[in-house]
Formats: C-alpha cells, structure tokens, sequence
C-alpha cells in the first residue's frame, strides 16, 4: 500500500522523537543548548546531516575531477577558444552557454535555428540575481546549482518518508548525490533546481499544504517544462484528499494542481506576445532535432543501433539510462504512488517520442520515484555497497568526460 | 447549493489563482533583459538572407578590381568565380577548395594577385566574404546571433541610402554587411583585418530557386 496523504500517514517518529525532548511551558536559561541537542539527537536531523556529507563529499569528487581534467586539458584537442581560462570550465559548457545568454540578453527566436528560447526562464533569472551581487553568471550558475542540490536532496528524503522507512528515504537522498548522471546537478543548468521545486511540492502537497505546494510547483513549471507532469501525483493526491477538505482546502488545492499548467501559460503568453508563436520554447527544440512525431521510439531505436563505430554512439549511455529508469520504476511502483511513477514514467519516455533517446539520462535526473526505486534495490548491505561503489566510479568518469558529449 | 459550495466554488477560485500565477510567471519572464533592436533586426536580416540569392558582386581588394559570379553546387556547397580566372568552392562559411587565377587571362598584375593568394589563405577568405554569396552571410550572421553578440554596428548613409552596418564576426578579420535600412537588402560587403582591407558592392537579390546564385 501506498502513504502520499497526510491523514493516512504513518506517525512521524522522528518528529515525534524531536518534539518529546522540548522542555514544556516555555523557555529556561538552558533551553537553546538542549532544543539543539534534541534537534541533534532527532532522527531527522541525523538523517539530514548525512545527505549533507554525501553532497559535500559527492560534489568535491565532481568540482575536484572538472579541475583536473582542466588541468590535464583533457580531453586533448577539446580545450579551445575561452574555455582554457575559465574556472571549472567543463561544468560551465553546453547548455550553461544558452542560460547565460538567456540571462545576459533575454530571449531571441530564430527561425530554422537554434534559439535560447528553448531554455526556460527561472534559472537564468537567478543567475541574474547572483550576477547582481558581483559574481559572474558562471560563478553564479555554479554556486546555485550546487546549492539547490542540497536542498533537492533534503526535499527528496522528505517525499520519500511519505513511501518508505526513514533508512529507505535516507538511501534514496545519499543515491541521489551520487548518481552517475548527477555532475549535471553542478553544472550550469537548471536540474538540482528543479528537482528541489519538484520534491518540495511534493511533500508539501502530502503535508497538506496545498498553497505552499503550488508556489513550489510553478516555480518548477518555470525552470524546466517537465515540471508540467507534476498535475499528476498533485491532482491524484487532490482527489484523495477532496472529501475531507473545506472549501479553502479545496481551492488551494485545486490550485496546487493548476499551478504547473498555469506558469507554462505564463510562458506562452510571453512567447505569443514577444514572438508570434506560444510555443517557441518547444519550436525551438526542432533545430535540435527534437519534434514529435508517432514512430520516434522506432527511430530513436533505429538512431542507437546504427551509433555503433561513430560518435554517436554516446546514444547508447543515454538509452541505457533509460533502461535503468524503466526498471527503477517498476522496482519504486510498489511504494510510490501510481501519479508519481506515470508522471516519472512520462518524464523519461515522453522525450523518446522525439525520435532519439538524446539526453534522456538527463530527463529522468528530476524524476523523484527514480531513486526511491534504486534506495529499495540497495536494501542488502552488499548491494547497497555496490550501487555507491559503482556509482562513484561513474560519476567521476562521467564528469571527466563531460567535453566529449553534452549531457 | 452544497455542489456550488463545494466544488464550483473551489474550482473557480483556483482557475482565478492560477490566472495570477500565469501572471506572475510572464512577469518573471518579462524580468529579462528584452532583445535590443539590433538583435531584431539581426534575425529579420537572416529572414532575408536565407530566402533570397545573391549572384555576385564588384570587389576592391589589393589595389585591384574584381566580379564574382556566384553559383549553388549542393545544398551546402557554393562555387564562387572570379573574374581573374580563379575560383573558390565555399562549404558553410569555409572555404574548402580554390582554384588559382588564370595567368594569362590578364597579364602581369594577375600574376601579382596570383603570388599574393598563394601565400595568403586571408586573401581567399577575403574573397569568399565580399563575393556576395548570401550562404555565406547567412551563416556568418547566425553563429553572431547565437554567440549572442551584437550584430548591428551603427547606422550608415550608402550611395544617399539609409543603412546598417552588420558584424559579421567580432575579432580580426572581420566580415561585415551593409543592409538597406529599411528593406534589409544586402547593398554591399567589407573585410578587415591586420593587413588587408576589402570592399564589395553587391548585386541585387534573386529568388531562392536561382541556383546560378547564392
């Protein structure tokens, strides 16, 4: 059975735990250093120190590989034009190019070209605010990306207490930092973003606060248009919740539910009224290839076997991620609630419907349910052992060669 | 009443909320710095060049006169002659081949062209600019506007006409365009850089299905 409502839920026990160590009826002269040795003692806390040491730790790994690979300058051959000088300058390449661009000239649509109105408008707003405070817009982008991280991987325990056992919740949230896939979680892109916003709104929604959840929502909607299949688990949880809401229960949220569609709007009334087309962000994606069309899983398909003995052949880290995705979320599916597997599910597959598997291992990084599939794989110690092993091993690997291929 | 209350009012208060939210995320788009005019104009130049050809032009480089005459090979490829008798055949913006002048097509000073060209591959990439093949422009404008640089330089007066100066590239040698200001029609091209300066005046444009342009 799955818990995603409050009412329903089990009793929190490190809250409980918590709350019982505070003195009662007011504050003594002792009070600060007991209420932080409760807080320090609570199982949250505990669990919340240790996602923080795995970030810390998992993105030193990353920032200390991009370092010495810019050192080594390698890949040879890669290490052209202002990337030589820049600091952790595999970590600012890609994509950080058209966010930058975003938020040093806004949006500019090119017609049959690549545009950066594919790229959505949150994340390049922040770099702006941090620019505003004298950091460069990479510095920036660094600095908010790896910092949103933490706060994804605190929200992403928090949502899996709502399914799993607390040491299963902890596990998905130390998977997390770790994941192969994760270096993009430092670049100068939006994802760590939008996992956190994703998992916020999840948790609130379950807690119950429905207002809350729909702020965090569309400031998901925002920052990458997956965050639209955030309806889903939000619509589902409304619908169980319903009966036992009043009025303003039900209006916030209904408005949870709507929130995600509605900043998408927002986004297309400006493209509409800037450049003629409410969905330039998606027309855009043609001059990368992607468009959707009733057999892109045949081509994508198609696209991967013929890779072999070319570069392209990347591809097939991408489909293998997808792969990877699919059975994490059969594996989740017993625990999680089944708005949240088909919201992840259509995080990862939707994109194939494009024709090419490009980038899905990136896609599936915002999908919540994804972890938890794999904390519950690592129940055995042996196994869970393995998975941080490997997944060490990959990370590195992956973050050294981010300059052969986008992420 | 009980359905008003419970599920009509709910619903259309959140349909108002999510108005609201749909007006605070265009706000926050609207935050970002807005396109300049010139970026504008920049993407409606590039409307122009990729649906028009250009045949040729009338270049002055090296002390010396020259006619393009410029012609589709490929969907990617241009041929470019010149009126020395050499040509270029022209991939994207680069130029892959080149043929050199014919020597006795005229005379002495072509022979002196001929030895500047063969030590000088700026030459050729002079030449490729000022020949008039809007491909080329094309091209050279696109990587400008998706480097996010700027891409009108200033206003201009050309032959009594109102105009823009383009960039075509940031850094030595530059390429650049001067359009009429208010059609955008390509009116002619320039080149710079360290050692050798260039100038062209194009021909006028013809339609897209011309392949004996470019």
């Amino acid at each position: 059975m799955t818990v995603s409502d409050p009412v329903a839920a089990r009793p929190e026990p490190s809250r409980a735990t918590a709350d019982s160590t505070f003195p009662a009826g007011g504050s003594t002269g002792r009070w600060p250093a007991r209420a932080r040795d409760a807080v320090r003692s609570s199982a949250r806390a505990r669990a919340w120190i240790t996602i923080a040491c795995w970030w810390l730790g998992s993105r030193a790994l990353v920032l200390t590989t991009a370092a010495v690979v810019q050192a080594e300058r390698w890949p040879h051959g890669r290490w052209v034009g202002p990337l030589v000088d820049r600091p952790l300058a595999v970590l600012t390449a890609w994509d950080g190019r058209w966010y930058r661009m975003v938020a040093s000239r806004g949006y500019l649509a090119i017609p049959r070209h690549q545009s950066d109105t594919a790229f959505f408008p949150l994340y390049p707003a922040l770099l702006r605010v941090g620019h505003a405070t004298g950091l460069s817009l990479n510095a920036s982008g660094l600095i908010l990306a790896n910092g949103f991280l933490l706060v994804a991987l605190i929200a992403l325990y928090e949502l899996a207490r709502c399914w799993v056992d607390q040491t299963t919740a902890r596990r998905a949230a130390v998977y997390a930092a770790l994941f192969p896939v994760g270096y993009v979680f430092s670049m100068v892109y939006p994802e760590a973003l939008v996992l956190a916003a994703i998992a916020i709104a999840g948790v609130l929604a379950s807690r119950g606060r429905w207002g809350a959840a729909a702020v965090a929502a569309a400031l998901a909607a925002l920052t990458r248009p997956e965050a639209l299949l955030l309806v889903l688990p939000l619509a589902f949880l409304a619908v169980r919740q319903w009966p036992a809401l009043d009025v303003r229960g039900r209006w916030r949220a209904a408005t949870a539910v709507l929130a995600a569609p509605a900043a998408i709007a927002g986004v297309c009334l400006y493209d509409w009224r800037t450049f003629g087309d409410a969905v330039a962000f998606s027309t855009a994606q043609r001059a990368w290839g992607r468009s959707f069309e009733f057999a892109g899983p045949v081509r994508a398909v198609r696209e991967v076997a013929n890779s072999f003995g070319h570069s392209n052949v990347w591809l097939v880290r991408d489909a293998a991620f997808c792969l990877v995705y699919v059975v994490l979320l059969v594996v989740a599916a017993r625990v999680v609630p089944a708005g949240w597997i088909v919201a992840a599910a259509l995080m990862v597959l939707l994109p194939i419907w494009s024709g090419s598997f490009t980038s899905d291992a990136r896609f599936g990084l915002v999908a919540p349910p994804v972890y938890v599939g794999l904390a519950r794989l690592g129940r055995l110690r042996a196994v869970d052992i393995s998975i941080r092993v490997v997944s060490v091993a990959l990370l590195v690997a992956a973050t050294a060669t981010i300059l052969l291929r986008w992420p | 009443m009980a359905v008003i209350r419970r599920i009509v009012l709910p619903v259309a208060g959140a349909i108002l909320t999510a108005g609201l939210i749909g007006a605070a995320a265009f706000a926050v788009v609207s935050g970002l710095p807005q396109p300049t005019r010139g970026d504008r104009t920049g993407v409606r130049l590039l409307d122009v060049l990729e649906t028009k050809r250009g045949e040729g032009s009338v270049i002055s480089i090296a002390g010396r006169s020259l006619v393009a005459r410029c012609e589709q090979l490929t969907a990617r490829h241009n041929l470019v002659w010149l009126s020395d008798g050499s040509a270029l055949v022209l991939a994207g913006s680069h130029v892959q081949e080149s043929m050199p002048p014919a020597v006795t097509a005229q005379g002495p000073a072509s022979r002196q062209l001929a030895s500047t060209r063969a030590a000088s591959p700026l030459l050729r990439a002079a030449e490729a600019d000022l020949a008039g093949s809007y491909a080329v422009y094309a091209t050279e404008l696109t990587i400008q506007l998706e480097r996010g640089s700027r891409v009108i330089r200033k206003e201009t007066i050309h032959q009594r006409r109102p105009a823009y100066e383009v960039e075509l590239g940031r850094e030595l040698p530059r390429a650049g365009l001067i359009v009429d200001r208010e059609t955008l029609q390509p009116l002619a091209a320039t080149f710079e850089s360290s050692s050798l300066d260039g100038r062209a005046l194009l021909s006028p444009p013809v339609q897209l299905k011309e392949t004996t342009a470019c």
